[in-house]
């Protein structure tokens, strides 16, 4: 299987004041297409850092980070922000759906913002029906639950496609049955479709669902 | 509709009473300018038809060479062939009236006391529409069937204590240097709301005139056309400069453009204060859309950090909330041109009176017109300068940083 994504040694620090901080250190790691992977461990450990960082929203002190073969390091804002458009899907803690656009109009923003030609409006269709949430597509997220809304920003975050999809502790803010139905929604979509997960948690329960589990303390990888 | 419109209006009614205060403050910037700059418009048209019509008409004629050298030798420049130019003058489109005026001046007696004038010779019909705006107090307009009937300003009649039907003595020079004298009878008083004019202005009959001056051919100083409308000075000039040229007659040619300087300087004075109240607003528009600009992107980092992050780039934030100020300023300027208007027709339907200004002796009830240039220009800036105002802060949103956007809360 092709390597999604490849993490070279990759470090990254703070300036807090005088302070340095070391969010990451020495990191390596590669994802496989189509795997289903989670970083665990506890809060402040450096999980949104490296997600943050594969995610080409921010940059390593060090290191190299490749995406499909493609180095990321050196990318200008533009360029990072086209990568991200193309590549990348996003499903965060707090949902982040734009509260003024309906269910249907944030799943379709990414593909507006990719300028795609051709059936819009069935990708999108398809996309909330993947989430099971067809019927809800005229709601604007303050109307929708957390859960309703974590699917939707799945939706919004597989409709483009992408090569990776990146989900950043995407049950924390949820209860505990809502938030392994998404985990279940994450891994089907995986299994269904092949798209690759990389998700972030500190839920023990979560991550028993994934194939592969990475944990991750004070910045490193702990093998 | 574009999606980023769909969100820039969807966001702007977000807070609705942010938005309501915003839209308020600009709405009544572009009312204070259509309602200041209609009443401005109002002075000038005002200032303009009371020049022309209570004293230089539309067009003058005179003899080549009077303009600059006329007032120091006033008989040297006449023009000969008056009646025939007049029948001539008569027949051109939008031309309503025609007439020759003599100016002099010389001392004017009751007998007990004596004081200075400037007369002006004209020919009764027709000069009564074109001093349409000096009104007749009281008495009677001159007459070609009393030809020592004379009319004189409100403030001349007044300091004399002299009424219609009251003799006095005009004393001039004629053309030759000659003192001659006219034995006339104030036959009305007319006031025509500038001071200076009516202190020291009387009226006679060209033809009483012309023999005291001792202008045995019927000459004349200038010929004085009165048009329909002011807006056909232009076309009208045209084809007096056509007449002129074809016919080969000594004249030139002066618009009320021309002749009324105080029109100008009244435009040049409320041109200024207008500026200065649109630079106000302006301030004003600026100030606004800009608080309202940064709060809503105060509160929104998240959600900017989230479209970021999504793939939108810098310059795609940057147009959101530039569309955002222009979607403000739209709705402001509309909200404005309501407004505007709107009090615009209220404040002249109500009559207010104003005081006389300066140099004048009437008072008058405030208009405002709706100008459509006025319209333009109140919306225009409304929509400009929002849209300018938002640039700074669209510019500071689209700098965020991704990952602390995303992480305020």
């Amino acid at each position: 299987m092709s390597e999604r994504v490849a993490v070279q040694d990759v470090g990254k620090t703070y300036r807090l004041g005088k302070v340095t901080v070391t969010a990451l250190a020495g990191v390596s790691l590669a994802v496989t297409a189509g795997e289903f992977l989670a970083i665990a461990g506890p809060s402040g450990s450096g999980k949104t850092t490296l997600l943050n960082l594969i995610g080409c929203l921010d940059a390593p002190t060090s290191g190299t980070i490749a995406i499909d073969g493609e180095a990321i390091g050196g990318l200008s804002a533009g360029r990072r922000a086209d990568l991200r458009a193309r590549k990348l899907g996003f499903v965060f803690q707090t949902f982040n759906l734009i509260p003024v656009l309906t269910a249907w109009e944030n799943v379709e923003y990414p593909l507006l913002l990719q300028r795609r030609r051709g059936d819009v409006a069935a990708k999108v269709r398809a996309a909330l029906e993947h989430v099971g949430l067809a019927d809800r597509a005229r709601h604007r997220p303050p109307e929708l639950s957390g859960g309703q809304q974590q699917r939707v920003a799945i939706a919004r975050a597989l409709v483009t496609e992408p090569a990776l999809v990146l989900a950043d502790e995407p049950t924390a803010n949820l209860d505990s049955r809502t938030g392994h139905e998404i985990v279940e929604l994450m891994r089907r979509l995986n299994r269904e479709r092949g798209t690759t997960f990389v998700f972030s948690t500190h839920d023990p329960r979560i991550v028993q669902a994934a194939d592969r589990v990475l944990e991750i303390s004070d910045g490193r990888l702990q093998s | 509709m574009p999606l980023q419109l769909k969100l820039a209006i969807r966001n702007v009614f977000r807070n609705r009473r942010r938005t309501l205060i915003t839209l308020a403050a600009l709405a009544f910037g572009v009312a204070a300018i259509i309602v200041f700059g209609g009443f401005v418009h109002s002075i000038y048209w005002g200032v303009r038809e009371s020049t022309i019509r209570s004293q230089i008409g539309h067009i003058q004629l005179y003899r080549a060479g009077y303009s600059e050298k006329g007032t120091i030798a006033p008989y040297d420049y006449l023009i000969d062939d008056y009646q025939a130019l007049r029948a001539e003058l008569l027949k051109l489109p939008h031309v309503k009236a025609v007439t020759g005026r003599l100016g002099f001046s010389g001392l004017v007696s009751t007998g007990d006391t004596t004081t200075s004038f400037v007369g002006i010779g004209v020919q009764p019909e027709g000069e009564t529409d074109l001093s349409s705006l000096a009104v007749i107090v009281d008495g009677k307009e001159l007459a070609s069937g009393d030809p020592r009937g004379i009319t004189l300003g409100v403030g001349l009649a007044r300091a004399f204590g002299v009424k219609p039907g009251d003799d006095l003595t005009l004393l001039t020079t004629t053309r030759h240097g000659a003192i001659n004298a006219l034995a006339v009878k104030v036959r009305g008083v007319w006031e025509s709301g500038e001071k200076a004019y009516d202190d020291r202005f009387l009226r006679v009959g060209l033809s009483e005139v012309q023999r005291l001056l001792d202008l045995e051919g019927g000459e004349v100083q200038s010929i004085v056309l009165l048009l329909d409308a002011t807006e056909h000075t232009a076309r009208v000039r045209a084809e007096v400069d056509r007449l002129i040229r074809e016919r080969g007659l000594p004249l030139e040619v002066r618009t009320w453009e021309d002749l009324a300087l105080r029109y100008h300087q009244v435009r040049e004075l409320f041109g200024r204060i207008f500026a200065v109240l649109t630079l106000i607003v302006s301030i004003m528009v600026v100030f606004g859309i800009t608080n309202t600009m940064t709060m809503a992107i105060f509160e929104r980092t998240r959600e900017i950090g989230t479209i970021m992050a999504l793939g939108t780039r810098g310059r795609g934030v940057v147009s959101m909330f530039v569309l955002e100020g222009i979607a403000l300023g739209l709705l402001g300027g509309v909200a404005g041109l309501l407004l505007g208007v709107g009090l615009a027709k209220a404040i002249t339907a109500w009559g207010l009176q104003l005081p006389p200004p300066p140099g004048s002796t009437r008072g008058f009830a405030v208009q405002i017109f709706v100008v459509p240039e006025v319209l333009v220009q109140a919306f225009r800036l409304s929509l400009i300068t929002a849209a300018l105002a938002s640039l700074y802060p669209a510019w500071r949103a689209a700098r965020l940083n991704v990952v602390e956007a995303l992480r305020h809360v």
